[in-house]
């Protein structure tokens, strides 16, 4: 069993022998896309393997010429590895209106790489409107049209139907996994949730349901590491730099739950499989969230976390804010108020996936757990 | 001390009332909205609804030189400096109660458009959490094509169908159809004469400069739909008509007619311009102030309002602004371009350095210099970086005359 869990550690440390791989085994096309939210369903009922692009801890060299040094570091080195060579056996991309760095990088893209076939899911960011749905419908079935255009087959609905079902049981599965690490963190490292979790980005779904379904009944014996004395929620867009999670391990924390976006955010709310599989898929769209990216005036990303924190026994919460991010930019004073008025402490982490000298980092995280040790009681 | 033209004297008029209407206003009768920068404001001023907008008060923060105080006191409560500095100004200006012009009056409601960026929807759920009102967003999707999708045009004017009963249950009052069609037409009137006036800069040599533009443009961006603002247009279009007659120059001989792509940097518009004048060249036109150029057609009013308020320059593919960009290199005859890689608005400047390689490739290459600044913020700008450049740019530009 600790082969398949190294295997899926492999995969999300290399992503790219295992999307070469699937494509010589399948003679498929690998599409590739941006955060956050995508219908990944769409692309596996074509065929293709849809493979997440969240960049990555590259020197940022080429994209320099192309982007300025205050776009976030995921669109940087995502312009990096795609100017690089390191995206070569994708087929195509899909850059959703996530951001204003996103959306401006994708015309970039455009112009950068003006052959390469690229589709734009420019979202509602209304979604209270009742004109929402009909056009994100709209913009689906777009998506199929694309995506059977560079495939060469359109997905049937009962094929569709069917990688629904697969999804939801991805998102099941990443549930217990979820569940597992809150229940019994002393069974996997930080480092491993957050890798397995990752993995799953450039695997064919039903592989990783194969291989995640057996691994957590051996992960629930599991034991590799002291009962935490710290227990947190993260929060943030990723928790990268790993070598972060490396050193809330080594303080004696562990990370329980999170409302990341490379993490909790994508794995939410299940497909309805009693609605018309692109209607169920409209609907799962509409009801993402809360997420720094989708509209909410309501901000209910606090109520959230503090239900986060009560729920998992958490002692306070990690804010890992990637620099540059408006988007979470935006929401950590709001959150730090709501969260301070309820009790939580709250640190805040300046990250970006370029960062190496995590020594600040461990300094500032070291004061925070010894605080959050005290308070425990633990 | 020069005497005030009738019309710069008008403007002062405005913008006193502009700003004191609100506080004044009984909120019944006149409810006040803050709004970001090109909302559809035809639909409040059918209701008596008092809009305000922060995003210009917060230019005359940085021209007042008060940004960085005001930046530093949302950046206090957690505000990260790489947001926006309009938002840190505006935070700045909330939490403090500083402001050039004693503030902005507090909002019954407030109305987002993201036709400008994405910035402002997360700077609006804020806002709508502070004061504890509520909030219309309006979202125009990105146009990635050549053509606006026919799908975002429906959404888009879906949702203005739904501003309508909005507007409504906050404000109380009904809806007068035809008297928005009457306030339609005079926004539409006001700018077209609003385009007029930005046209005269084809005059060689230029009447105006861009900087004045900056100064002319309040009232199209906060009055626009009153009989006020379209009045004060038509009178500075006859003063500036004057001007071209008289063969009245902004910058005398007038040898560099050239063209400014981006916000301006408020606080520092005066040693610009008198940099640029030594060297006898004008700001003729600018990106900036034709993106309040909202034409619609009355007979069609909220699918044209759907398209106009969804077309905003930077709400479009690069492929569109570079179009944009080379006929008003063409039509006003422009012998260069000045970029400002701004640190606070993305939208504006991602995609700057590929835009400038599509320009040079293309049939209206002229010579361009970029350079990094901040609309509000000074600390995110640098004279000696921006006089360097321009240095050089002027010495590009003498070499491109004597070829
Ligand atoms: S980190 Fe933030 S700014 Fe960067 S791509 Fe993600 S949402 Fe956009
Ligand atoms: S990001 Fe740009 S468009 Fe948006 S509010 Fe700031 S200056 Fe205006």
């Amino acid at each position: 069993m600790e082969s398949v869990l190294q295997s899926l550690l492999e995969v999300a440390r290399n992503p790219a022998p295992a999307v070469t791989a699937w494509k010589q085994g399948t003679n498929g096309k690998v599409i590739g896309w941006l955060p956050i939210y995508v219908p990944e369903e769409l692309i596996h009922a074509a065929g293709a393997l849809p493979v997440s692009l969240w960049g990555g801890s590259t020197e940022i060299a080429r994209a320099d010429a192309h982007l300025q040094g205050f776009a976030c570091s995921v669109v940087r080195s995502v312009l990096e590895y795609g100017l690089k060579g390191t995206y070569n056996m994708v087929d195509g991309f899909i850059f959703p209106s996530t951001c204003d760095h996103i959306q401006n990088t994708s015309d970039i893209w455009a112009a950068v790489f003006p052959g390469r076939p690229k589709f734009d899911l420019v979202y509602p960011a209304n979604r209270q409107s009742k004109a929402s749905a009909a056009y994100l419908e709209r913009l689906f079935t777009g998506l199929q049209e694309w995506l059977a255009a560079l495939t060469g087959s359109a997905a049937s609905e009962g094929r569709l139907r069917e990688s629904i079902g697969i999804y939801n049981h991805y998102r099941a599965l990443s549930a217990e996994l979820a569940a597992l690490r809150s229940s019994r963190p002393e069974c996997m490292s930080d480092l491993e949730f957050s890798l397995i979790t990752k993995s799953a980005l450039f695997l064919e779904k039903t592989e990783y349901n194969r291989r995640l379904a057996e691994l957590l009944p051996w992960l629930a014996r599991r034991t590799v590491r002291p009962r935490p004395k710290v227990r947190l929620v993260a929060t943030g867009i990723m928790a990268e730099p790993q070598g972060i999670l490396q050193v809330i391990d080594e303080l004696g924390g562990a990370v329980v739950a999170d409302d990341l976006a490379l993490g909790a955010r994508i794995l939410r709310a299940p497909a309805d499989e009693t609605l018309p599989p692109l209607s169920a898929l409209v609907d799962r769209h509409l009801r993402l969230g809360p997420c720094s990216t989708l509209y909410d005036c309501r901000k209910e990303r606090g109520s959230h976390l503090l239900g986060l924190a009560a729920r998992h026994n958490a002692d306070g919460v990690l804010f890992l804010s990637m620099k540059f991010c408006e988007a979470e930019d935006f929401d950590y004073p709001v959150l730090k108020a709501e969260l301070e008025a309820a009790g939580l402490p709250l640190l805040l982490l300046e990250v970006e996936q370029q960062m190496s000298a995590l020594g600040q980092v461990r300094t500032r995280l070291q004061a925070f757990l010894e605080i959050l040790a005290q308070g425990a009681g633990r | 001390m020069r005497e005030m033209s009738r019309s710069a004297n008008f403007l002062l008029g405005l913008t006193m009332l502009y700003y004191t209407a609100p506080r004044q206003a009984d909120r019944k009768k006149n409810p006040v909205a803050w709004c970001s920068s090109i909302v559809p404001v035809e639909f409040l001023r059918n209701m008596d609804v008092l809009p305000l907008f922060p995003e210009n008060h917060a230019a005359l923060i940085g021209a007042r030189k008060m940004g960085v105080e005001l930046a530093e006191a949302a950046e206090a409560i957690g505000y990260s400096n790489n947001i926006c500095s309009y938002a840190r100004a505006d935070i700045g200006h909330i939490l403090t109660g500083k402001s050039p012009v004693d503030g902005l009056a507090k909002p019954d409601f407030l109305v987002c458009c993201n036709n400008i960026c994405g910035t402002v929807i997360k700077w609006y759920e804020n806002l709508s959490r502070h004061f504890q009102v509520p909030l219309f967003l309006l979202d125009t999707p990105f146009n990635h094509e050549r053509e606006i999708p026919e799908h975002s045009l429906q959404y888009v004017e879906g949702q203005l169908r739904e501003f309508i009963p909005w507007l409504e249950g906050v404000t109380g009052k009904v809806f007068d159809y035809d008297r928005f069609q009457e306030i339609a037409i005079v926004s539409n009137e006001t700018s077209r004469l609003w385009r007029e006036v930005l046209t005269l800069a084809k005059h060689k040599p230029a009447p105006f400069s861009a900087f004045d533009t900056f100064n002319y443009m309040a009232p199209i961006v906060t009055m626009r739909g009153t009989p006020e603002a379209k009045e004060y247009y038509r009178l500075l279009l006859d003063e500036l008509l004057q001007k071209v007659k008289e063969g009245t120059a902004a910058v005398e001989s007038e040898k560099y007619r050239l063209l400014w792509n981006g916000i301006p940097v408020w606080y520092s518009m005066r040693p610009m311009l008198q940099l640029l004048a030594k060297h006898r060249a004008n700001l003729v036109c600018s990106t900036y102030t034709n993106a309040w150029v909202l034409e619609f057609d009355p007979d069609n009013l909220l699918r044209s309002m759907a398209k106009v308020y969804t077309a905003i320059m930077i709400n479009q593919s690069l492929g569109l602004k570079l179009n944009r960009m080379e006929k008003m290199l063409r039509d006003f005859d422009l012998d260069g371009v000045i970029h400002h890689s701004n640190r606070s608005c993305k939208p504006y400047c991602f995609g700057l350095y590929d835009l400038s390689r599509q320009l040079q490739a293309g049939s209206h290459a002229v010579p361009e210099m970029i350079f990094d600044g901040d609309q509000t913020d000074p600390r995110h700008f640098s004279w000696a970086q921006f006089e360097t450049r321009f240095q050089s740019f002027m010495e590009t530009l003498a070499l491109s005359r004597t070829r």
